[in-house]
């Protein structure tokens, strides 16, 4: 049985790799989108925010398994291709975008008003005042939760395995259907390794969070 | 003479390495007013706390109407049903109606039916002057209107003693008046009151005996004329002559 | 499409099934974490931590492959274990977003201000009073957001459950997919069932929340 398992050991180390290959790929967009769009959001009159918090809303409310069908298996029947792992950062990047944008528009908004009155005061314009004075104290409120972001993409990613990603989960199924005895073991294996991802981000996080406030 | 209900002997309290109370002698007479006064920092609130158990004393003894707070054998509740406590944030419950947060501690701990607790309810409200408001939530109440139902929840406890600590700090000066009010009339009927307080005009109407604290020790004490006309310490004379 | 309308009913059905369940399963494992997370006595609040950080760092899907998979392989009491799809599925979605309630709970009792114990203690009230009738009514309140996106989450993640073949409606999509092929219509007709009743659900917390607002 522990032959079996060091055999298995390449796959999910290769299984992993990817995870975090795709985890900071979709990371990465996720943080672009949503200073754009955060940044947009918190500047912009209603009328044309509307649209963007439509965009928002379809983002968080669709389960994010059914968006990563639609782009593997929809797309194509509407004349476009997707390779799984592009389905997938795909998918991740818009949901973690649509999350991202929230957190950093709401950390612009949380620097007081009293911030840009005298900013106002000083004579700075209003996109001076947001890159010199508001950003730079929104960006410190920002970091707890991107960090809790990363954990949350990480989680997400083993729904890429339903769509035939080889990441982490995925390469546990393979080895299991090869070997079944190594159902219980490899599951188990699965949860420490992804616990013992998350866990210290999560702790990190919440230790960012104290020390800020 | 009858025993105080209050008493303080050689009372010592530090939090961490901070020394809050060095070395406190105190007692109060049944049916009279003690006000403490004193700059902030001083231990004044500590000292109220530690009279049911808010705090836990490190050495000395705290007696309060015959019963020893440092004796493990006595129940917080026991200690608790003889002590009541108003402060400064009002504390009130915001999720209960006024009338909901004076029953909830007769029903609960007192064992009161509710229909019993309710009726006791209303007529404290009535004496605090807010019978009109025991279905309003305390969002919907004034600051004044807040802490005299907070007098009238301590109250349907029915301690023999009552402990404000700061009442009237909290309130705009225009309110702190019907809130002095209730206090007056409740001592003007014999409570034993123990008042931490920044109002020297009510210390001196009110109080029998007036406490001066700094920096954890009592400095001074007396009647209210003589403390106040005629400090004896220096450190009494500078707080006076700051904020009278 | 047409043909395809009876299952996918039925497959909304039984989501819901399973987001009702769910949802009721996640709030009291909440509400026990959170009260053993604060209790007295070290073991109880070791144990309910332990819980908590487990369930709440492991993706769900992974929670849902081992209650399904691993659980039956167990040496010795594993056929005991044996469980019917639907009822591993909802138990790994009552225990991820349980253990996220707990944390969320925790967070609210302490978020309650302290002269709330203050004055509860003062008045007399048992620990156990003092957490039922004024610390706990006050943690909820707070809590509600939080409470609510947590609903809205586990509904989304009921998705998860056709990964080990139950037939809720993303399951009986994919089942019917595999009959009509009529994939890319159907994936928005179903994405727009899911985005309408998270949207109901938002709704329902809002109005929920102002209601908690005007009792304060």
């Amino acid at each position: 049985m522990n032959a079996s398992f060091a055999t298995a050991l390449p796959s999910l180390l290769r299984g992993l790799a990817t995870t975090f290959g795709i985890a900071s790929a979709a990371m990465l967009l996720a943080v672009a989108a949503g200073f754009a769009v955060g940044i947009l959001r918190s500047q912009v009159p209603r009328l044309l925010d509307l649209p963007l918090l439509a965009a928002i809303e379809f983002a968080r409310g669709i389960p994010l398994l059914v968006l990563m069908y639609f782009l593997f298996f929809g797309l194509p029947q509407l004349g476009m291709r997707a390779s799984s792992n592009g389905a997938a950062v795909a998918a991740l990047a818009i949901y973690a975008g649509s999350l991202g944008s929230e957190i950093v528009r709401g950390a612009i908004v949380s620097i007081a008003a009293g911030q840009r009155e005298a900013a106002a005061a000083l004579g700075l314009g209003r996109l001076q005042t947001l890159f010199l004075i508001v950003l730079p104290q929104a960006l410190r409120r920002m970091l707890p939760p991107f960090v809790g972001l990363f954990a949350l993409i990480v989680e997400s990613s083993t729904l890429a395995s339903l769509i035939g990603v080889t990441e982490l989960l995925q390469s546990v199924r393979t080895n299991i259907e090869r070997d079944n005895a190594l159902s219980l073991p490899l599951y188990t294996t699965a949860l420490v390794a992804y616990f013992a991802i998350n866990y210290p981000i999560s702790l990190a996080s919440q230790r960012l969070e104290k020390s800020l406030s | 003479m009858p025993s105080p209900m209050l008493t303080f002997s050689h009372v010592r309290k530090s939090f961490g390495t901070h020394a809050v109370l060095k070395d406190i002698n105190l007692s109060v007479a049944a049916g009279t007013v003690c006000c403490i006064i004193g700059p902030s920092g001083s231990g004044k609130s500590t000292v109220l706390r530690c009279i049911n158990r808010l705090v836990t004393i490190d050495a000395g003894e705290v007696v309060v109407d015959g019963v020893s707070v440092t004796d493990p054998a006595v129940k917080d509740v026991d200690l608790r049903r003889r002590v009541g406590m108003v402060f400064q944030q009002f504390n009130l419950f915001p999720h209960m109606t006024a009338l909901e947060n004076v029953s909830l501690a007769p029903r609960k701990v007192r064992g009161l039916r509710t229909a019993d607790a309710n009726a006791l309810a209303q007529r404290l409200l009535a004496k605090v002057g807010l019978s009109e408001k025991a279905a309003s939530y305390p969002a919907q109440l004034s600051g004044g209107q807040q802490q005299r139902v907070a007098i009238a929840r301590a109250l349907a406890m029915e301690p023999k003693v009552m402990l404000f600590d700061e009442a009237t700090s909290a309130l705009d000066p225009e309110i702190t008046g019907e809130v002095l009010a209730v206090m007056k009339a409740l001592a003007a009927e014999h409570t034993t009151m123990v008042c931490v307080t920044h109002e020297m005009g009510f210390a001196r109407e009110v109080a029998d005996r007036v406490i001066f604290m700094d920096d954890g020790v009592i400095v001074e004490e007396g009647a209210p004329a003589e403390l106040f006309a005629a400090p004896k310490m220096e450190r009494t004379k500078a707080f006076l002559s700051k904020v009278l | 499409m047409r043909d395809a309308a009876p299952q996918l009913a039925r497959g909304f059905v039984l989501t819901l099934e399973i987001a009702a369940a769910g949802t009721a399963g996640a709030l009291v494992v909440g509400a026990l974490g959170a009260a053993l997370r604060v209790s007295q006595s070290r073991p109880a609040r070791v144990a309910a931590t332990a819980f908590t950080e487990l369930f709440r760092n492991t993706p769900p899907l992974v929670q849902i492959y081992f209650l399904f998979f691993a659980l039956p392989e167990i040496p010795g009491i594993g056929p005991a274990l044996r469980l019917p799809s639907v009822v591993a599925a909802t138990i790994g979605l009552i225990l991820h977003q349980g253990a996220i309630n707990v944390e969320i709970l925790r967070a609210g009792l302490e978020a309650v201000p302290a002269g709330q114990r203050e004055a509860a203690s003062a008045l007399g009230l048992s620990r156990f009073d003092q957490l039922r009738y004024v610390l706990v009514p006050q943690a909820v309140r707070i809590s509600l957001p939080a409470l609510g996106n947590n609903v809205i989450s586990l509904f989304k993640n009921t998705v998860l459950v056709s990964s080990i073949g139950v037939l809720d409606l993303f399951g009986a999509a994919n089942d019917t997919i595999a009959q009509i092929l009529v994939s890319a219509e159907l994936f928005i007709t179903v994405g727009i069932v899911y985005l309408v009743c998270v949207g109901l659900l938002g709704a329902l917390f809002r109005a929920l929340e102002k209601r908690a607002a005007l009792a304060r």
